[in-house]
């Protein structure tokens, strides 16, 4: 009876599949695949997904216990021959323990020869490599033999995860169009889970089909996406869903994985890779204790701890909200993940009577937090949150330059979870910071047209970490010279205020060169030092929001000192330009006063980004921004 | 770990005649030793130990100070280890400024991990980060690298720019009827020579390097830094053994290597005779091969056999339609057989910046494979693994250097051809029609062939219409449009070309009241980085040659009068040379420049800078200047 009802539920499978969604079985191609020249939805594309489909199953077996099976097959086009790297497949599974294996794979390709008849070729299986990365995890991977502009190419294969509580996310959109995604999810129903999606397009939720024991997902027509400019990752803009376990539910078992913030917090703190990780005792911190012997003031103390374990501490790249190797490891190796490092800051700034806080974030690269969601997996690192009084230090001692004071740039603006049982809460990471330059110059004109100046810079807030970089990387002399409409160079540069970050850093610039010119006229830019390079939006199109991460303000005031034999022909007007909103505001004054030509230009980006659908208004704002700064003061020769 | 702490002892003595002046600490470092320098080598060894053809140790001692942050890349330990090297025992020892040791981390707290971008490992990489609280900083590496087979064999490179070397020993200890060749680089110091029963001992000792700069566009490391290169006389991988004293042996050893690759079956030797059948020629035969090859088969990097040395067999290739660079070659050579054409593999280094293959001294110099068929005069060069670049056509990454073309008669030295500007040819003809606002209708029309072709081939033609036209703006520099229309070549049309419809509200660049000032071209003509540098040391270095011949046409509606234009312009230097002419003329209302650049050279001798410079200046100087209108 069990048999014939499988038998069943098998048939009416294959019956949905063929009637409503057609796809071909693994051997068979649609000639008018073959034929096809263009994606429609996606013109322009390299490589087209036909279907995407996963099947995961979770069952009991008997030998291992519970476990996920899941069936993958994933059909593709090549429209145009930097479209055939999409036949080069890794596969990544976490292979430690044999906790996971990928088996069964098989790949095969299909062209249609000079005659218009189809030809297959299909990948041998000792052409499919399995690999150790490190440790933890394999990697299965095989390249489609046969594939060319015009092919299409189907590989399969068999995923088994030994756990029952973990669903992997289900991606509908990748950087090439998918004409189908399909994932279906037959999970026995004392297995509940939260779903988490990222949506912008219709979702065919197939819950109710008749047949199928499981629950179809199904998203058609998804065109590619692809990095840009001044974004903050597209990862928030990826169509997915991500599944967690809430709630097991059986006759003989019960448990309530759904949680509360709260809970979280007090799961967290009793976690010994969290929590307890932090309480371990650090060796060897006496130089520390001699620092921080006299000074009283919180703030110092803070500054002092914070910048011990930031010139101490060496990031070795990895994220994750754990601690990795432990605290005491990290420090004895001086090298370690980014939660490790702060828990180190954590540790020491509690032996510093300083009450130190692990403040879960996510980095924007890693997504946004969707805070009505208490899902752990929404951050990706753990930093320092300390509140004294009015101020609240937000702190990563993994950044060699980010200053204590200042939110780290890519958590700003975003939501953390501080982790504490009395006042542990989400919070928003926000700042009055901003990115500030500013330069001041002079500058002789000989006669010949050759220049002398002298310039100050000053860069605070965000700004001053980015110059000091290129400071410390012998890279800020030659920065100075990068200028459109002139000819010169630094000659000397001394930079002030390197130690003390609560001032801004002061690069003092002897520069010397020459005018562009042409015939008897010669040209003076005013757009100095700004270092604002090209106009990033050129972009014709765009889908995610714009975000300069902070408010930016720029400002350059300079003199021009002419010699006699120049004169002024007729100076640029003085100049506003406002975005409509205020939000972005640049003002151009210019006087000639004698022979000393002043001006003074501002740049004010208010906000730190804009919604994707203003990108219109913004670009057509920065073309025209870009065509003033662009603009010459004539002087003519007499 | 026994052979380790022998060596150590070794050292240690080494150090406790030195010991006068603590080594560890900073402070002890000479003024002129810190000049330039990014890091110090305050005291080297390192040994080479040959034991036989298949086993070779090579154990290093090495102490460096380094100064300030630009040297922290020497902080960053790593090693890779592959079938045939390996890295056994590591050690990293940390000391402050004042000498004072802080750490000491063992090859077991490494970090370890595969690497390879291809289908298959190719080995094992180890690596640390060593944490830098505060420059000056101290390091001390120790560590043995095991060779099974002695193919290519580590050299002794003590002295690159922004470092400065207090005391550097090398030492190679080799049986004596192995022995081993050496060759100096750059450098001509001299080794000590010593027998100590069956081996021989040569040692090199230097002191006391002040640090040198290096300048940007310098070319290969291997035309200006001091280095022993190292090669064995025998050698052995898995089990091939072999002779590399002579270009003859080492290609000798390399053709057994693909013995029984070339087998196609009989049906698939006809497919290939099937079709070149129309063709007469060898070189049509090829062109028709070569051609099928771009179309048919792809790269895809699987380094297997003989440390990725031997192809996997032509049938392979022919099967799965696609290769690695020697299993490409060889299916070529395997197909070009089966139609009666004869072409030979060729090892080389592909490399922009390649390392001089030296014609006394036969190594494995070598990275890639490319054929050859060998021709009476202009013998036709093919790369496998390209889909983009036309038949018989090399580009800057093997082109201009020697490499080893394997015949059943042994390895012969060859020279792939030299680039020419000629080949390089970019051909830009744009008119501008002004309108009364100072905006325009623009359209240009620009052909490209070789590298510029190529480069336009792999990273522009497959782009979608907004991307293409981004590129256009973006790495073509044009001057940015408000509509725009962008037509592109076919794949296989040579010239390739870009044709553009553009609109401008606003052509000009500013004004000066009625004054208006528009540029000579809507993009620069010329680019290249060269600073002002009169006492330059060494070659300037350019990817190649190219030329570049500019048309513009100005119309300008009633309403403007011409007010100026640039001088016309002629600057011949015998490396380069570039000519621009302007003509007005009054009754067409038409302004026309017509502008040639070329680039002749290659290399630019370091005598020849000053001139380089001078050249850049001038040209710089017309790419800046304005053609000047009057709006009444």
């Amino acid at each position: 009876m069990k048999r014939y009802t499988l038998l069943l539920a098998l048939l009416f499978f294959s019956f949905f599949l063929q009637s409503q969604d057609k796809l071909p079985s693994f051997g068979k191609v649609d000639k008018a695949d073959l034929e096809m020249k263009d994606c429609d939805f996606d013109p322009g594309a390299a490589a087209l997904v036909l279907f995407d489909v996963g099947e995961l199953e979770i069952k009991y077996v008997g030998s291992s216990g519970w476990q996920s099976e899941a069936f993958y097959r994933i059909r593709i086009k090549v429209l145009k021959s930097s479209g055939t790297e999409k036949a080069q497949v890794k596969l990544r599974y976490y292979s430690k323990e044999r906790m996971e294996e990928i088996t069964n794979v098989k790949g095969i390709s299909f062209n249609l020869d000079e005659n218009g008849n189809i030809v297959e070729t299909e990948m041998e299986n000792k052409a499919v490599f399995d690999k150790s990365i490190n440790k933890e995890n394999s990697e299965i991977s095989f390249a489609i033999p046969n594939v060319k502009a015009g092919t299409v190419f189907e590989y399969k294969y068999r995923h088994v995860r030994k756990s029952f509580s973990y669903i992997p996310s289900w991606y509908f959109q990748t950087e090439i169009p998918v004409k189908y995604s399909a994932y279906y999810l037959n999970i026995p129903e004392f297995f509940q889970f939260t779903v988490q999606s990222t949506l912008r397009q219709k979702l065919e939720d197939q819950s109710k089909r008749s047949g199928d024991a499981g629950k179809w997902y199904i998203m058609r027509n998804i065109p590619g996406l692809k990095e840009e400019p001044y974004s903050s990752g597209l990862i928030d803009y990826v169509q997915r869903m991500q599944f967690k376990l809430s709630r097991i539910v059986s006759p003989t078992y019960n448990e309530d994985f759904q949680t509360t913030w709260p809970r979280i917090t007090e799961q967290l703190l009793q976690d010994e890779d969290f929590g307890l990780a932090i309480k371990k005792n650090l060796r060897g911190t006496s130089d520390l204790d001699a620092k921080l012997l006299t000074v009283t003031s919180k703030k110092e103390r803070i500054r002092i701890v914070y910048q011990y374990v930031q010139a101490n501490m060496q990031w070795d790249d990895s994220y994750g909200i754990y601690s990795d190797k432990g605290i005491k490891d990290a420090w004895d190796k001086k090298n370690g993940s980014v939660t490790d490092i702060n828990f180190i800051l954590i540790r020491l700034l509690r032996d510093a009577g300083i009450s130190a806080k692990p403040l879960l974030v996510s980095t924007k690269e890693h997504g946004s937090v969707n805070t009505f969601y208490p899902f752990l997996n929404q951050f990706n690192c753990t930093l320092a949150y300390v509140e004294d009084g009015e101020d609240t230090y937000v702190m990563n001692a993994a950044d060699k330059y980010n200053p204590f004071h200042l939110v780290p740039y890519d958590v700003l603006y975003t939501y953390g979870l501080v982790v504490d049982k009395a006042n542990g809460s989400l919070v928003k990471l926000d700042s009055e910071d901003k990115f500030e330059n500013s330069a001041f110059f002079s500058c002789g004109v000989a006669e010949d047209g050759k220049l002398s100046g002298q310039a100050t810079a000053n860069s605070s807030g965000y700004a001053r970490n980015i110059r000091l970089n290129k400071f410390k990387n012998g890279k800020l002399k030659e920065f100075f010279n990068e200028n459109n409409g002139i000819n010169i160079k630094a000659d000397s540069l001394v930079v002030n205020n390197e130690k003390d970050e609560m001032l801004p850093l002061e690069q003092k610039v002897e520069f010397s060169g020459s005018m562009q010119s042409s015939g008897d006229y010669y040209f003076l830019p005013y757009n100095m030092f700004t270092n604002l390079g090209k106009n990033p939006f050129i972009d014709e199109k765009r889908v995610t929001d714009i975000d300069f991460n902070y408010p930016k303000k720029y400002m350059v005031s300079g003199s021009w000192f002419l010699p006699d034999n120049f004169t002024v022909s007729e100076l640029p007007k003085n100049t506003k330009m406002i975005l409509p909103d205020t939000s972005i505001v640049l003002s151009r004054v210019l006087q000639l006063d004698g022979s000393i030509l002043s001006f003074r230009l501002t740049i004010d980006f208010k906000v730190s980004g804009y919604a994707a659908e203003s990108y219109p208004y913004i670009k057509e704002f920065f073309r025209q921004l870009y065509m003033i700064l662009d603009e010459r003061i004539v002087l003519k020769k007499k | 770990m026994k052979r380790l702490s022998c060596f150590l002892v070794l050292s240690v003595l080494v150090v406790a005649a030195a010991a006068q002046e603590n080594i560890y600490s900073a402070l002890t470092i000479p003024d002129s030793l810190k000049k330039d320098a990014d890091i110090v080598i305050r005291d080297e060894n390192i040994k080479l130990s040959v034991k036989d053809k298949n086993t070779a140790w090579y154990d290093v001692r090495r102490v460096i100070t380094v100064l300030n942050e630009q040297g922290k890349k020497f902080l960053f330990f790593i090693q890779f280890s592959d079938k045939f090297h390996a890295l056994d025992e590591a050690e990293i020892r940390v000391y402050d400024m004042m000498g004072n040791k802080k750490n000491t981390y063992s090859k077991k707290e490494m970090n370890a991990q595969n690497y390879g971008d291809g289908l298959v490992p190719e080995g094992k990489v180890t690596y640390f980060d060593v944490t830098a609280p505060s420059y000056p900083i101290t390091v001390e590496y120790t560590y043995s690298i095991k060779y099974k087979g002695i193919f290519s064999l580590p050299g002794y490179d003590y002295h690159s720019p922004w470092q400065s070397v207090q005391h550097s020993v090398f030492e190679v200890e080799v049986p004596a009827d192995l022995g081993v060749r050496y060759k100096l680089l750059n450098t001509d110091i001299k080794p000590g020579l010593t027998h100590s029963g069956s081996k021989d001992l040569l040692r090199w000792e230097v002191q006391n390097l002040k640090a040198y700069k290096l300048e940007k566009h310098s070319g290969s490391p291997f035309l200006y830094e001091p280095a022993v290169l190292i090669a064995p006389n025998k050698f052995q991988l898995d089990d091939y053994e072999g002779d590399m004293t002579s270009w003859k042996n080492l290609g000798n050893w390399m053709n057994d290597l693909y013995v029984k690759t070339t087998n196609l079956p009989e049906e698939k030797k006809q497919f290939y005779q099937g079709l070149v059948k129309n063709a007469s020629t060898d070189r049509e035969k090829a062109q028709v091969l070569y051609s099928y090859l771009q179309n048919n088969m792809r790269y895809v990097s699987i380094q297997l056999g003989i440390g990725g040395l031997r192809p996997f067999p032509a049938n392979f290739v022919d099967d799965k339609k696609y290769g690695d660079c020697k299993a490409l070659s060889n299916y070529l050579r395997s197909a070009l057989d089966a139609v009666g054409v004869r072409s030979n593999i060729v090892v080389i280094q592909g490399d922009m910046r390649p390392r001089n293959v030296l014609e006394d001294f036969p190594a494995n110099y070598f990275n890639h494979v490319i054929l050859c068929i060998p021709q009476q005069k202009d013998s036709i060069w093919l790369e496998c693994t390209s889909r983009t670049l036309p038949f018989a056509e090399l580009g800057p990454w093997t082109e201009n250097r020697k490499a080893m073309m394997v015949t059943e008669n042994g390895g012969v030295l060859v020279n792939t051809p030299v680039s020419t500007y000629q080949k390089n040819t970019e051909a830009i003809r744009t008119v501008i029609e002004v309108n009364a606002d100072g905006g325009a209708l623009v359209n240009t029309l620009c052909n490209f062939t070789g590298e510029d072709r190529d480069e336009l081939l792999m990273r522009f033609h497959d782009m979608k219409e907004d991307e293409k036209r981004k590129f256009f703006l973006t790495e073509k520099t044009w001057k940015q449009p408000d509509v725009f229309n962008l037509g592109t070549a076919n794949k296989l049309s040579n010239p390739y070309w870009l044709k553009a419809d553009m609109e401008y509200e606003k052509v000009y660049s500013f004004n000066a009241g009625s004054k208006l000032f528009f540029e000579p071209r809507l993009y620069p003509i010329f680019n290249e980085d060269i600073p002002e540098n009169s006492n330059r040391l060494r070659d300037y270095h350019f990817t190649c040659p190219y030329q570049v011949f500019d048309t513009t046409v100005y119309k300008f509606p009633a309403g403007y009068t011409f007010e100026n234009m640039p001088k016309n312009r002629s600057v011949n230097k015998p490396f380069a040379q570039y000519a621009c002419t302007y003509t007005w003329d009054a009754n067409a209302r038409t302004l026309t420049s017509v502008a040639t650049l070329q680039m002749k050279e290659r290399v630019i001798k370091a005598a020849d800078y000053p001139a380089l410079y001078d050249f850049s200046k001038q040209v710089m100087a017309d790419v800046n200047e304005k053609i000047v209108m009057k709006k009444e």
